[in-house]
């Protein structure tokens, strides 16, 4: 069996307002083991951000709360203190954002941002971190790193910057890298770039991915594994192979037909209604209210995880004669 | 749905505008004062009374009175009224024409760069010397001075809107409503004055307060009521000639001054802090 | 397409270059947003334009709606020239072309209510003159977007994002135009909204007899919407042709690595995908000769000094590359 570096146990998060305090996960429980990538799925308020976020413990607290186990190589990191935290973050778990933009120092060189990732988090002296910093923006594919080191944020592309991200994100070579909507902001010719990019890279350096997307063509590019999220409940979770050619969940498989196809014009589906938003989640299955299948039990009983076999589980009545997961 | 009780939602309230609340109510006290000045003084703000000058706060006359005999108390309730309502009709004048210089600047670039390099000249002096001179030049009458408190105050509320129109301008329901077929006035004034609408009505609390304070300035420095109108500016301007044997003669205006800047200075933020979504 | 089909919309050599702020004694630079640009839209059907960030697929539509004032070329709209109209002469004129941009948020006037909304465009162009005959109106468009007729007080934030896009829908329709041009009309909206929003506008395509201009970055949107597709790059359309050429027989290297770069949910992954190298060079120095050429690997010398002509591969199908004439 593979080993786990992540394990998130039962997480579940509110958020605590003047009236009302919505919860916005709901008993949320996923592995990811080392060196695969596991792609996080689901429409814009479904919860996928907000449980990186907690992951990192970049919440703040309050108005959140959050409840339940983030294990990473066994170890609670909803217990640790900040201080130990904090070494955590970057060291051994990175991150990387939609908007590199935000997230780079705007008044300083690139390069220098990059050498003091390793000053900070290995000690290197200052030459030794200008080497190191050059040899990252080289291994990241980037064109002539020695000038490109000696730019500001401001001047490089959105793609060339988000490649600077990924190389500071893995200049530590954590174990775990956390990538929130990534290529989202990329036109898609860059897209394909930074996408075949961190496939070679987590091959390079064996680095376990969570990849958060709203994109499901982006998931099937480049995940392993694929969890659905929907009102802040995990409604399915299979291999990617197995969830492309086997959607079982009635939410998946109306995502995967409302999607045009290519070489076909027929009317596409719909999945009637909208998304919820939080503290209006639908008190049974969170589907329901939207789902053709849904009968009176899908209303008033929440289903479980239904296992169905081959590492695909459904959270949905259909499925009910299968084994808890 | 749970039922959410009043006393939790006044709470909810206090906690969000704490600000709203101690601003209004100083300002609303400062109103009702100058509104119902004569029945809250039995003595006339002009009248002198040499056999008792410079007496200390007492039943009779209760902040004391001045070298002249009159009743301080009376000076400062009657002092609201002209500061009051002044400062509200120049911050009136100086929002109504800035907005309208503003949408003009904002869509008539020719335009823009004569006024706004006029009025960027004017910003340049400092208010205090600007109101000096301006009060110098035209006199001190309630309309000059009103004047020159609209000039002072004319370059914060045109620069505004200014950049507003500027802004809204490549907004898309802008784009829109061109691609409709509108035309540039209706543009101002169906979609672009009432973006700034909120912020007007947030200036007028910090702008009142800039106002009664430029106002006590300038009676303060002679150029400003005309005399016989009793205002606090004038009133610490010549207490300050005896402020070492008679303190409480500059202290008290001082104090109401303080207070009703502070009041508005409150409530403009407050209303800033409602109206912009982006505090919230 | 048939040769007998109206034009409703002519665009020819069509150049929108915007000024840059140079530095003194420099010469005056200028981004070339939409360089020299030239096509046709017939009357019924649904021209897409598809293109990176960056290409000038935005400039070119405001352009041919006149909310730019073009630096130099013709746009021919129902036969009427309005490339040089002064603004004023143009009011009549737009009521017959709307707009639908990307963003229901930000473009609805989040103070007013949605019968107000509606109503808006018909009081600007004096259209259905009794406050009666406006409200009939209203509640019919509303009827058309699918949206409910109670909610003709509501403000706009008060609608979900795919509900907020059908009243801009149904404001862009109020004036009964012939054209309606979709600026990414779907991309904001999430996943299960989309294909409502898709189907409603094809629906009503067929309904009003309408005319699209539909711009996206999304090929399988463009795929699935469009009659015709043009693909910009760099302020020109380097590729222009039926649906068919353009997804199942494109000619040209770009639109080719922009088809493989799609991630797709469905049938066989990309097996080959073609990886462009580098960036999008900067608009306001494009390289010389064809556009392309600094991230083709076809690019030979003859396209650095000469610029490739649009060449006729058939049907209407044209494409501005040096290695189609040869082959």
């Amino acid at each position: 069996m593979e080993e786990k570096i992540l394990s998130i146990k039962d997480l579940n998060l509110w958020f605590d307002g003047d009236y009302s305090s919505p919860q916005i996960l709901k008993n949320i429980n996923f592995d990811v083991y080392k060196g695969e990538t596991l792609g996080i799925a689901g429409e814009s308020g479904c919860g996928k951000s907000v449980t990186s976020l907690s992951v990192l413990r970049l919440l703040k607290t309050p108005p959140a709360r959050i409840k339940g186990e983030i294990e990473f190589n066994g170890q609670n990191l909803l217990d640790l203190p900040m201080k130990e935290m904090q070494g955590i973050r970057g060291n051994k778990i990175a991150m990387i954002f939609q908007e590199p933009m935000t997230s780079l120092n705007p008044l300083f060189k690139v390069g220098y941002q990059l050498e003091e990732v390793f000053r900070l988090h290995q000690g290197l002296d200052k030459e030794e971190a200008k080497k190191k910093a050059i040899e990252m923006l080289d291994a990241v594919r980037i064109p002539l790193p020695e000038q490109r080191a000696k730019e500001y944020p401001f001047q490089l592309s959105g793609g060339m910057r988000q490649r600077v991200m990924i190389a500071m994100a893995l200049s530590c070579r954590p174990e775990l890298l956390i990538a929130d909507e990534p290529t989202t902001a990329l036109d898609v010719t860059i897209q394909a770039q930074v996408l075949d990019l961190m496939k070679k890279l987590q091959k390079e350096f064996g680095t376990a991915i969570m990849f958060i997307t709203h994109d499901l063509g982006v998931i099937r590019e480049v995940c392993d594994r694929v969890v659905i999220m929907y009102c802040g409940e995990i409604v399915e979770t299979a291999k990617v192979e197995e969830l492309f050619k086997n959607p079982s969940h009635p939410y998946t498989h109306g995502l995967l037909s409302t999607l045009p196809h290519s070489g076909s014009r027929e009317r596409l589906e719909t999945i009637p209604g909208m998304v919820p938003p939080a503290g209006k989640f639908p008190s049974g299955c969170v589907f329901a209210p939207r789902c053709k299948h849904a009968c009176d039990k899908c209303i008033k009983n929440k289903p479980e995880l239904y296992d169905i076999g081959n590492g695909h589980s459904v959270r949905c009545f259909l499925f009910e004669d299968k084994e808890v997961n | 749905m749970e039922k959410i009780s009043t006393a939790k939602k006044i709470r909810v309230f206090i906690k969000h505008n704490g600000r709203i609340i101690i601003g209004g109510t100083l300002v609303f006290l400062m109103i009702m004062m100058a509104f119902f000045a004569p029945l809250l003084t039995k003595y006339d703000p002009n009248g002198t009374d040499i056999y008792s000058r410079f007496e200390g706060p007492s039943q009779e006359h209760f902040l004391g009175t001045d070298g002249s005999g009159t009743d301080l108390w009376s000076q400062i309730v009657y002092g609201a009224r002209a500061s009051l309502l002044i400062a509200f009709i120049a911050q009136i004048f100086t929002m109504a024409i800035g907005a309208t210089l503003g949408l003009v600047c904002g869509f008539f670039p020719k335009v823009d760069k004569v006024v706004m390099r006029i009025l960027e000249a004017i910003n340049s002096l400092p208010t205090i010397l600007l109101i000096f001179v301006l009060g110098m030049v035209f006199g001190s009458s309630y309309f000059n001075l009103i004047l020159t408190l609209v000039i002072a105050g004319l370059f914060g509320p045109t620069r505004y809107v200014r950049a507003q129109v500027l802004s809204l301008r490549q907004k898309e329901f802008v784009e829109r409503e061109v691609a409709m077929g509108a035309g540039t006035l209706r543009i101002m004034w169906m979609h672009v004055l009432p973006q700034c609408s909120s912020y007007l009505l947030v200036t007028l609390g910090s702008g009142l307060s800039s106002k009664i304070m430029s106002l006590a300035s300038m009676s303060f420095l002679g150029v400003g009521l005309p005399s016989g109108v009793p205002n606090w500016g004038t009133l610490i301007s010549s207490g300050q000639s005896v402020l070492m044997m008679y303190p409480y003669l500059v202290f008290y205006p001082m104090l109401a001054l303080a207070i009703t800047i502070f009041g508005f200075s409150m409530l403009g933020d407050g209303l800033r802090d409602l109206f912009d979504p982006t505090t919230n | 397409m048939e040769p007998d089909k109206k034009i409703l919309l002519k665009v020819r050599n069509l150049k929108q270059w915007f000024p840059v702020n140079s530095l003194l004694l420099e010469k005056k630079k200028y981004v070339k947003a939409v360089n020299d640009v030239s096509f046709d839209l017939y009357e019924g059907e649904t021209l897409g334009i598809a293109g990176e960030s960056g290409c000038g697929k935005s400039t070119l539509i405001r352009s041919c709606l006149r909310l730019l004032k073009p630096t130099d070329g013709s746009i021919e709209f129902d036969g009427q020239e309005i490339a040089n109209k002064k603004l004023r002469a143009l009011r009549p004129i737009r009521k017959d072309m709307q707009i639908i941009f990307q963003d229901p948020y930000a473009s609805l006037d989040g103070r007013w209510k949605v019968g107000r909304l509606l109503e808006e465009p018909m009081i600007i162009n004096k259209i259905c003159s009794s406050k009666k005959e406006r409200k009939e109106k209203v509640n019919e468009l509303l009827e058309a977007v699918s949206i409910s007729q109670e909610y003709i007080n509501r403000f706009p934030h008060e609608f979900s994002g795919g509900q907020r896009q059908r009243i801009a829908i149904a404001s862009a329709l109020a004036t009964d135009p012939k054209l309606i041009v979709c600026d990414e009309p779907v991309s904001a909206l999430d996943v299960s909204v989309r294909a409502q929003v898709l189907n409603l506008l094809r629906d009503l395509q067929v309904s009003r007899k309408l005319t699209y201009i539909f711009v996206s970055h999304d090929m399988s949107v463009i795929e699935y919407i469009c009659d015709r597709v043009a693909i910009m790059y760099l302020g020109k359309i380097v590729e222009i042709g039926s649906r068919k050429a353009i997804f199942e027989e494109s000619a040209h290297p770009y639109t080719k690595a922009l088809l493989s770069a799609v991630p797709k949910v469905s049938g066989e992954k990309n097996a080959e995908r073609i990886i462009l190298e580098g960036d999008i060079p900067s608009p306001v120095d494009p390289p010389s000769g064809c556009v392309f050429r600094t991230r083709c690997k076809y690019a030979t010398e003859k396209c650095a000094c000469e610029e490739p002509k649009m060449c006729d591969l058939g049907d209407g199908h044209m494409a501005a590359c040096h290695l189609i004439g040869k082959a």
